[in-house]
């Protein structure tokens, strides 16, 4: 019987060295704890500059509210939700740094890349697409090359300046006091909005807040380069700010097929959707 | 030691530990299997890891072949590739293996035209092959270095439009297991439909008539007259008892080709465990022939065949030369096959009987069979004397042929067995012209499926899931009855 426990014994031992085995198998198994490209928070950062050949740099800069505003080539809000995509790459943990003796970055286009973006002192320049990996990139950081999985990345950088910008005419959060358009002109005043000229007086405090909220979530569906035609304006719309923002005027290009608004000062021109001829200026 | 309630119930209680700790240590051997192997090659050097088939292509290949690996250096990839490749420069010192990794090299891939991680790019004589398969067998690179090492594009071109066996189609009856075996090994497979307009392709190593089952237009048999008698085209001829040939007899004529009536039956296929439908080719049965040389231990397998007998007539030159033959006690059956089928004399077509011949040609010359033979009228004269059955004339081009009384052999169906796709490789390298591959086996590695005929599949099943556990509780219950009748 002595002998029946010690077999016992000993197969618990083995037990003991397999059962170690399968959890330093399954440790193995785990997959690696992937580090991100770099160590900046995408929160923390404060200026971009985007730089492509033969092309104008675009530089944004983000401001005291937290949002983002171009500075060059047009001085306007950003986009935030293209800025949100630039700044993923900063956690990109999808990428494999290329071991090579000799760098020819030439042959990655890499020299000079295609383009490039400057997170505050954090430069990542984009080259070729690999043709053998779908969807990764080659990209050069900090004298390295690494093949990063390009998600909309160079997509995103490669827009045009005008892709980038915010397609709200009114920016972020406009804290409006005054609308004046050719058909209406309203005022906020001791905190309640009211009719100055061209609508009912019946108009309720409802309608009236419901105008300006359509005001200020409008959105372009696309941002084209101002082109001034003589005698095609039809009108201007003028607005006033509560804080210090400065006001601004926007002209009236047309109302049909689409609503087109201008910024002749901005030189650009927003284009929205004909529904809101009705909404915003009737 | 006295027994006592005490001391038997800890008996079982160990016992019962002994057989729970047990079963615990395999489940966990049985899991960690899974994930760790060890392989051990036990040969001397390992000089015995490369095939046959490896070896004697490469015996055939006089020039240094360079193996260009684009294999990234984070995977297991280039051990793999390693591996393979070190067994074939053992026995081809001149073989070189380079490892680039693609990433690095982008330029490098674009224009090499590399597509995935790993591929092989294979150089010889100024000739690449691409492999992409991963991981890498023997297999696989064979096959690649077989494509690179010919010369140049074999076309082969299968007749279709009247019911034959397809070389794309995946029914039983289709040939499309052999058709992809025959683009492994470096030859071009297309279709034709002659009755489309198309004429026979210019550069046809090989037209394949498979078993017509409808007859050919008049057009179209003259297409194929013209190209056998004009363009001294190479033809593969596959004939089935069940079917006619089809609008051909002109092409039967012009060789003496007379299809032997009834379906062949061979007793001998008993003993295999075959139906005596079917025609077993072995030792003896292969003719002397480039085509059979190596088959000699090896059964070939023809269902439902029919005798075939070639004489070609006198003013045509053609040099027949049988390639496979039944047993003697093999018949030709022309009765019905009701009852007991037995040899009739006087009806029946006694043994042995021929289901294949090889014919050749050469152009611009009459031959007679084993004699000197002179030109014909319209060239030159110069008399030529030629032996029975070596084909290889290196002053004139060869016309080839060979008529196959079964077609079968070669089907989705039947492929597999035996030396069946070696034989159909044989015959279409010989009729290509490739006399140097014509030794070399289809496979690497022999019986690398393994397939079990129903009666079989039925007892493995029950003797592993039935029996054998009966027998093992029962002898279990009998120790345990007899130990209790001890105690």
């Amino acid at each position: 019987m002595r002998h029946g426990w010690l077999i016992n014994l000993a197969l618990l031992i083995v037990i003991g060295i397999l059962i170690g085995l399968v959890f330093y198998t399954l440790e193995e198994d785990k997959p690696e704890k992937l580090q991100p490209l770099s160590d900046l928070k995408a929160t923390e950062i404060k200026n971009i500059r985007i730089e492509k050949a033969n092309q104008a740099a675009i530089v944004l800069k983000k401001d005291e509210q937290g949002f983002w505003q171009m500075l060059a080539p047009f001085e306007l809000p950003a986009n935030s939700f293209h800025i949100d995509n630039m700044l993923r790459i900063l956690s990109e943990q999808h990428y494999k740094a290329l071991e090579m003796d000799s760098l020819d970055l030439a042959k990655f286009k890499l020299a000079p890349p295609l383009v490039s973006v400057k997170f505050d002192d954090f430069k990542v320049a984009f080259g070729d697409i690999s043709p053998l990996a779908r969807g990764q990139r080659y990209v050069l950081i900090n004298k390295k090359v690494y093949l990063l999985l390009d998600r909309l990345y160079y997509n995103t950088l490669s827009n045009d300046a005008l892709k980038l910008i915010f397609l709200s005419p009114l920016g972020n959060n406009p804290k409006i006091s005054e609308i004046k358009t050719p058909k209406y002109h309203i005022a906020l005043k001791e905190g309640k909005w009211t009719v100055v000229s061209g609508l009912s007086s019946e108009i309720s405090a409802d309608e009236l807040s419901a105008l300006i909220d359509n005001w200020k979530n409008a959105s372009a569906f696309r941002i084209e380069p101002y082109i001034e035609v003589e005698g095609t304006a039809q009108g201007e719309i003028e607005f006033q700010f509560v804080d210090k923002k400065p006001a601004f005027r926007l002209k009236i290009l047309s109302t049909k097929p689409d609503l087109v608004l201008a910024r002749p000062d901005k030189g650009v021109q927003y284009v929205l959707p004909v529904s809101l001829v009705e909404k915003l200026l009737r | 030691m006295k027994v006592t309630k005490r001391t038997h119930l800890q008996a079982a209680f160990q016992n019962s530990l002994f057989t729970v700790l047990l079963v615990i240590v395999v489940g966990l051997i049985a899991w960690l299997s899974e994930r760790y192997e060890v392989k051990i090659d036990w040969t001397v050097n390992n000089l015995h890891s490369l095939s046959e088939a490896s070896k004697s292509l490469l015996d055939t290949m006089s020039d240094p072949i360079t193996i260009t690996a684009y294999a990234s250096k984070d995977n297991n990839l280039r051990k793999n590739i390693q591996e393979i490749v070190e067994r074939y420069q053992r026995h081809k010192t001149d073989i070189s293996l380079n490892f680039v990794d693609p990433f690095t090299v982008p330029e490098q891939v674009r224009e090499r035209g590399v597509q995935v991680d790993g591929e092989l790019i294979i150089d010889y004589q100024g000739r690449s092959e691409h492999l992409r398969q991963s991981p890498l067998s023997e297999q696989d690179l064979t096959s690649a270095l077989q494509r690179v090492a010919r010369t140049d594009n074999r076309l082969i071109v299968f007749l279709e439009g009247h019911g034959e066996r397809n070389p794309n189609g995946g029914r039983d009856y289709d040939v499309s297991q052999w058709a992809v075996q025959l683009r492994n090994i470096g030859f071009k497979v297309e279709s034709l439909n002659l009755g489309e307009g198309k004429g026979i392709p210019e550069n046809t190593k090989v037209l394949v008539i498979a078993t017509p089952k409808k007859k050919l237009l008049p057009g179209e048999i003259n297409i194929i007259m013209e190209y056998i008698e004009q363009k001294h085209g190479n033809l593969l001829w596959l004939l089935d008892p069940s079917v006619s040939l089809a609008g051909l007899e002109p092409l039967a004529e012009n060789v003496g080709l007379t299809v032997q009536p009834g379906m062949i039956v061979d007793p001998t296929s008993q003993i295999l465990g075959n139906s005596p439908a079917v025609v077993s080719i072995t030792t003896s049965g292969y003719r002397n022939h480039p085509i059979t040389l190596g088959l000699e231990n090896e059964l070939s397998l023809f269902p439902q065949a029919s005798g075939i007998v070639v004489v070609p007539p006198e003013n045509e030159a053609w040099l027949e030369n049988p390639l496979l033959t039944t047993h003697p006690q093999a018949w030709s059956e022309t009765g019905k096959s009701e009852g007991m089928v037995q040899y009739d004399e006087g009806v029946d077509i006694n043994g042995p009987l021929n289901i294949a011949y090889a014919l050749v040609r050469e152009e611009g010359h009459d031959h007679k069979h084993g004699e000197e033979a002179t030109k014909s009228e319209n060239d030159e004269s110069e008399e030529v004397s030629e032996d029975s059955e070596d084909t290889d004339d290196l002053n004139n081009k060869e016309q080839r042929m060979i008529i196959v009384g079964e077609s079968d052999f070669l089907s989705n169906a039947y492929v597999g067995y035996g030396a069946n796709m070696e034989l159909g490789q044989k015959m279409m390298n010989w009729l290509a012209e490739d006399d140097n591959f014509i030794d070399i086996p289809s496979k690497t590695a022999v019986d690398l499926s393994l397939d079990f005929s129903p009666k079989a599949q039925i007892f493995l099943g029950s003797f592993f899931l039935f029996l054998l556990p009966i027998v093992l509780i029962s002898i279990g219950i009998m120790v345990w009855i007899l130990r209790r009748r001890k105690a």
